[in-house]
């Protein structure tokens, strides 16, 4: 189930960082798309009825911790991306006046 | 001595970080120099590496003493070593072009973008590679930014395209966890036959989201629309380093990936082949009606990319010699061409090709160098270009691929057009030499010994063909033993 809600919010995200013509949801689009490799991974290691891996004695059935530590380094390389592209956009936009994805191809520039 | 591989990646990690502390005191204009310093010292290490790679060693390094499977590993074999000798070579120069224009965070920058270059090299940890090209990618956005105005869309566009392409790696990263359970690449190179055999469709699912995010990452065909803007609009040592080291991770992830770990029975021999020979014939096409300079020399990369990336689908010993070769030359060559174009435009203020015509204020030097790197690109026999050039038609011919030959010869000539409208500019009689002042701000000496370094490398690994091929010999013998 999770792997599935993980597919569609990458192609959510897809659509939007392809179709959409404002910068800024542009940016929303690459935010989701990235929500759902995360969600992905984080489906890969869970599952039902194993308890957390802390090892300690007597405890056995424990989930694969591994994807959950490596989604942290995703999940903050994503806010990396993000601030820096907002803060290109905040610069684009005192320059050009406009969010539009018309910008990015150079049209009206020099 | 096996604490090397670490040390290389991490210094220029821990320099970034002091820099930018500081960019923010009352001697921020020693940031440059310290980068200098950190730069060199890892290069040296890179170097001392060298005679043990080069006589077949492996040098390993795990990371916290932890064993292969569980731990990440650091690895430095032929193809690792010649890749890292190429960035350090290019992160120096271009350090050292701009100690004069640049300061502060800038360098930190550099630095990082250097340590992520390295990292993704010689990581033997899929997940691990993830985020050192993250890491490189992320700093390369930033570096794009310059002072004219229009290089930040081009940063936007970088950065939109490039995390597409990181994100589909990650996808594509993740699914091989979820088969094999692993993302050690020793590992997954044992599991992912056994795996094509019930799960086919799986893998070439996996192969696909890599081949379309490694074909973002080094401008082929479909996907360059950055490749132009952001190497155009980059400060002129970042062009430098955009063109020759940062599309050439996108070719390393693929020899690594598709070359020495997924060996399956789907050959992407012809896949390959035709979609370098694609690139190749658009880009040398659009080189032809480029006006920017500058521009111009972005699609060039785009057609060398499509030649190195030939080489490799011809799929022989050969072809493979040429392509890393050619992987090196090319490095040097569009190294030189953006150090010339890079001063040819900050001494004469002009980008555009026609512009340039009869401009007297142009040094000789920079006119020079850009003649012998147009040359060499071109290639023409006592340069590098040429030995690479010969090699990969050589494979072409062998494999009874006279058509991909022909081709190859013919936009060798569509470079020759298209590079030699630019020289033909530049040394054309000055007429307007005495109405306008020599104006021209005198370049450093230091710039001409970065743009004389590569120079002299191209001439010598043109003249000595076997020093440059020793250099690569384990490389390929990684690939074909």
């Amino acid at each position: 189930m999770s792997d599935k809600i993980a597919l569609t919010l990458f192609l959510i995200g897809l659509y939007g960082l392809i179709a959409k013509k404002n910068l800024i949801k542009k940016v929303m689009g690459l935010n989701i798309l990235t929500s759902g490799i995360v969600l992905f991974f984080i489906s890969l290691g869970y599952e039902k009825g194993l308890t957390a891996p802390i090892m300690e004695k007597g405890i056995t059935d424990v989930v694969d911790p591994l994807p959950q530590a490596l989604m942290l380094t995703t999940i903050v390389i994503g806010v990396c991306i993000t601030a820096l592209a907002l803060s290109l956009i905040v610069r684009i936009y005192r320059r050009y006046s406009s969010l539009d994805v018309k910008i990015l191809t150079g049209e009206g520039d020099e | 001595m096996s604490n090397f591989p670490i040390l290389i990646v991490a210094l220029p990690l821990c320099f970034a970080f002091f820099i930018s502390l500081l960019s923010l005191t009352k001697l921020n204009r020693f940031c440059g120099h310290l980068a200098l310093l950190s730069v060199g010292v890892s290069f040296v290490l890179t170097l001392c590496l060298g005679p043990r790679i080069l006589a077949g060693e492996k040098i390993a390094y795990s990371l916290g003493n932890w064993p292969a499977p569980l731990g990440i590993n650091l690895l430095v074999d032929g193809l690792s070593y010649l890749l890292s000798l190429i960035f350090g070579l290019l992160v120096l120069l271009s350090v050292i072009y701009s100690l004069e224009d640049h300061k502060g965070k800038y360098f930190s920058l550099v630095l990082i973008l250097y340590a992520g270059m390295n990292g993704v090299v010689f990581t033997r940890d899929l997940f691990n590679l993830y985020v050192f090209w993250e890491i490189l990618s992320i700093s390369a956005y930033i570096l794009v930014v310059s002072p004219q105005p229009a290089s930040l869309r081009a940063s936007l566009l970088y950065l939109f395209l490039g995390s597409l392409a990181t994100a589909l790696f990650l996808l594509g990263v993740g699914i091989i966890y979820a088969l094999a359970g692993t993302f050690d690449m020793d590992a997954l190179a044992r599991e992912i036959p056994v795996i094509w055999r019930t799960q086919p469709l799986a893998i070439l699912l996996v192969g696909a989201l890599f081949l379309v995010s490694l074909g973002i990452k080094s401008g082929l065909f479909p996907m360059y629309v950055w490749v132009p803007e952001a190497h155009s609009l980059a400060p002129t040592p970042i062009s430098v380093l955009l063109s020759g080291a940062v599309l050439k991770i996108g070719i390393y992830i693929f020899i690594r990936l598709f070359l020495t770990l997924f060996r399956t029975e789907v050959s992407l021999e012809g896949l390959i082949l035709y979609w370098g020979l694609i690139s190749m014939v658009f880009g040398g096409c659009l080189a032809l009606v480029q006006e920017d300079l500058k521009r111009m020399l972005a699609y060039s990369s785009i057609n060398q990319v499509g030649l190195i990336l030939i080489g490799i689908g011809l799929g022989t010993k050969l072809g493979m010699e040429g392509s890393l070769y050619h992987l090196f030359n090319h490095a040097l060559i569009k190294g030189s061409l953006f150090f010339s174009a890079g001063m040819i435009i900050e001494s004469t203020g002009k980008r555009r090709i026609r512009e340039l015509k009869g401009n007297g204020i142009v040094p000789f030097f920079p006119r020079f160098s850009f003649l012998m790197g147009a040359l060499a690109i071109i290639g023409v026999p006592p340069l590098n270009g040429f030995i690479s050039k010969w090699l990969i038609c050589r494979a072409a011919v062998e494999r009874g691929n006279l058509i991909v030959a022909a081709l190859i010869l013919i936009f060798g000539i569509v470079a020759a057009v298209y590079y030699l409208k630019v020289v033909q500019n530049l040394f054309s009689v000055a007429k307007m030499c005495q109405t306008e002042k020599r104006q021209s701000s005198s370049i450093p000496w230091i710039k001409y010994t970065c743009l004389g370094t590569l120079l002299g490398g191209s001439l010598v690994f043109g003249l000595l063909p076997s020093q440059g091929l020793y250099l690569i010999r384990e490389a390929v013998a990684l690939i074909f033993p």
